[in-house]
């Protein structure tokens, strides 16, 4: 293990300081997987009482600042460092309150939550880091961890506005997380995606209209010869246009999607009732972006939406894979380049693994030359941290917490190879003292570590000169 | 550091391929840990494992890479095949597609692979004889007229599992013995072993003395 002082960091901050706290990870996922299989037991909810996700998350802030690292916890919320807008931000009643008649409704339920803060709200007291050992990781002990409550009011107070300041939004998660209500990590996802546009007074018709959309495409794109026969088709028919055809390369893509839903998060019930709707979710996905057709890996980046989103009061699940969908949709945009055919190093995945490569080569120097003398390619490694957006790494609670930070970037990618990067740097003292088939292992099953930690070597390592020099050994 | 364990005679890199789903993260499991499970993931990109076992009184330490069923992608791919000697081609017993498309993975290996790499077919699956799909007398005839060892194996059920290894194990060595293979050098993939063969090294090490089956 990378213990206090085992490395030694250059750095010249480039940007400044760095507020920080941290989440019990730990004790969260087990929490988390408590609830999920209690729920799984009764089935009848939709919603564990108190967000499973209930881990109280890193903070990072997103830059500016004046240098080093601060531990733990920032100080008391200063709205001021966070938000261009006064401290005591106003907050008046939105002009037009939207519809909380139909308590089945995800959105509206969100909506009621968030602004009025009837939801209880799961009190989970922050318990500051005491792992944060390496100079990269490292911040002072002084400041009190921000209460759960606190962080709900600065989201409420944010989410209020008659039109969402999203990059508030955007600074709110990174500087303290989503707080552990059940109705926050939704939202936050539906905006940082754009699923739901800034102005509030928009939000009720846009989902409506998406939803319907949604499911119109299911509906249309699945064709069904036995049932309406075509005049002139048959089912040996190899024309472009026949239904029959079309219907026999459905099937096909079916049973290819169909392999990878049923081993998509295997070990969590309460993942079982949302296979349905994760086979629609990539069906109408290819069906839509046909010259990109099903790769697998992209049930693993579909699933965490359905997760987060059917972790709320619902009753229609509906509008949970309607809403999956779409936000699936948006990161699909920018990684889309990582699951098309590259032939070539220059373009798709194998550029993103060059990038991680060089990064690393530039962020520990030693590090990647010890893996370019074992042969260790990015390839072997992060191929699958980068097109999984790490899921196959942590635990899914964990994993949660990793992709708020990674959606509050509107360009992902960059952010998830730094990421990617501090895990290396994390675990090197063990890398750089094992053979290939040591590193390798450790690699591709990346031993259990606090994801808040994580983040804030990566963000040290992104704002800052940061590069490994040296090694001093215990 | 190496450690005791570590040590051993020879090294050879055996490379898992086949379509999606036929049980190769299983078979690896099966083989390096003792372990099935019906609630694994699809692999992606790719897994490794390592395992030892003797071999006419010499150490063999076998790392087997797990590849992608769905990755094709070749500059990708050929970091995965690069200095493998040996190729277990799994194809599902009870899905005829994954034998059909058997054709295509040889094609794979012969444009990415080594052109003397050992392949061995394998058809997983075998608990499932009531869903067969392929009969054990096309899959043999298939694999001798492409000059393939055949094996029907179950990772479920841990039948010929240990075979399969086993088999294309010491026949990569017995070929390798057959060219006199040079002791001592050192691998690429094993800088902490001293004793270690290295058969068909990166073609980009550039280095001589290296010893080579083929």
């Amino acid at each position: 293990m990378a213990t206090a002082g085992a490395y030694t960091v250059v750095a010249s901050d480039a940007g400044g300081g760095h507020v920080a706290r941290r989440l019990g990870a730990a004790a969260g996922a087990r929490r988390w997987r408590r609830a999920h299989e209690q729920q799984a037991a009764v089935k009848a909810r939709w919603r564990c009482g108190c967000c499973a996700c209930a881990s109280d998350r890193h903070g990072l802030r997103a830059s500016g600042g004046a240098g080093g690292l601060e531990q733990r916890a920032p100080p008391p919320l200063r709205p001021s460092l966070l938000s261009p807008s006064p401290p005591a931000r106003p907050s008046p009643p939105p002009p037009s309150e939207p519809d909380h008649s139909s308590p089945s409704d995800t959105i509206s339920a969100q909506i009621h939550h968030a602004l009025t803060g009837q939801q209880p709200s799961a009190h989970l007291p922050l318990s500051p880091s005491a792992s944060s050992l390496s100079t990269l990781s490292a911040a002072s002990t002084s400041a009190p961890p921000i209460h759960a409550d606190s962080r709900e009011e600065l989201f409420r107070a944010c989410l209020r506005t008659p039109t969402v300041d999203v990059d508030e939004l955007r600074r709110l998660v990174w500087a303290h997380g989503i707080p552990p209500a059940p109705w926050a990590r939704p939202l936050a996802w539906h905006l940082l995606t754009a699923y739901l546009p800034p102005d509030r007074l928009d939000w009720q018709p846009t989902l409506a209209v998406k939803r319907a959309n949604y499911w119109s495409h299911v509906a249309n794109l699945s064709v069904d010869p036995t049932e309406r026969p075509v005049t002139g088709d048959h089912p040996l028919s190899d024309a472009h246009d026949s239904q029959w055809k079309q219907y026999f390369d459905d099937c096909q893509l079916r049973v290819c999607i169909r392999r990878d839903v049923e081993r998509t998060h295997p070990d969590l019930h309460s993942f079982a009732p949302l296979r349905d709707a994760l086979e629609r979710i990539l069906f109408v996905y290819v069906k839509l972006h046909p010259t990109l057709g099903y790769k697998q890996g992209m049930n693993e980046l579909a699933a965490p939406f359905l997760l987060t989103f059917a972790d709320t009061r619902v009753k229609d699940l509906s509008d949970v894979e309607a809403d999956a969908y779409f936000c699936f949709d948006s990161i699909m945009i920018e990684m889309v380049s990582c699951y098309e055919p590259c032939n070539s190093d220059v373009t798709g995945i194998a550029r993103q693994l060059r990038e991680l490569q060089a990064l690393l080569r530039i962020k520990d120097p030693a590090l990647e030359r010890h893996f370019e003398k074992l042969g260790i390619d990015t390839r072997f490694y992060g191929l699958r941290w980068i097109r999984l957006w790490l899921m196959h790494e942590f635990h899914v609670p964990d994993c949660l917490c990793l992709w708020d930070s990674f959606l509050t970037s509107e360009l992902r990618l960059p952010w998830i190879r730094y990421v990617c990067v501090a895990m290396v740097i994390r675990i090197r003292e063990r890398l750089l003292v094992e053979d290939f088939a040591g590193c390798m292992k450790l690699l591709l099953n990346y031993p259990p570590c606090d994801v808040s930690e994580l983040l804030r070597i990566a963000d040290r390592l992104r704002t800052s000169n940061v590069i490994i020099v040296r090694t001093a050994r215990r | 550091m190496a450690r005791s364990d570590d040590e051993y005679d020879y090294l050879f890199k055996v490379v898992l391929i086949g379509d999606a789903g036929v049980g190769k993260s299983n078979l690896l499991s099966r083989f390096t840990r003792n372990e099935f499970s019906l609630e694994s993931k699809s692999t992606i990109g790719v897994e490794f494992a390592t395992r030892s076992i003797q071999c006419e009184g010499k150490i063999i330490k076998a790392q087997i890479w797990d590849t992608a069923g769905q990755e094709r992608y070749r500059a990708i791919t050929s970091a995965y095949y690069r200095g493998a000697v040996g190729a277990l081609l799994v194809y599902d017993i009870t899905k005829k597609d994954s034998f059909d498309n058997v054709q295509r993975w040889l094609k794979e290996l012969k444009d990415h692979a080594d052109a003397n790499i050992v392949i061995m077919l394998v058809g997983n699956k075998s608990d499932l004889q009531h869903l067969k799909a392929v009969t054990t007398d096309d899959a043999s005839a298939f694999a001798e007229s492409n000059g393939l060892s055949f094996i029907e194996t179950s990772a479920l059920d841990n039948s010929n599992v240990e075979e399969a290894f086993r088999s294309i194990l010491s026949e990569i060595y017995r070929l390798g013995s057959k060219k006199a293979l040079e002791k001592g050098s050192t691998s690429n993939f094993a800088p902490n072993a001293t004793q270690t063969i290295v058969i068909n090294p990166p073609a980009d090490e550039g280095k001589t003395e290296k010893a080579k089956c083929c």
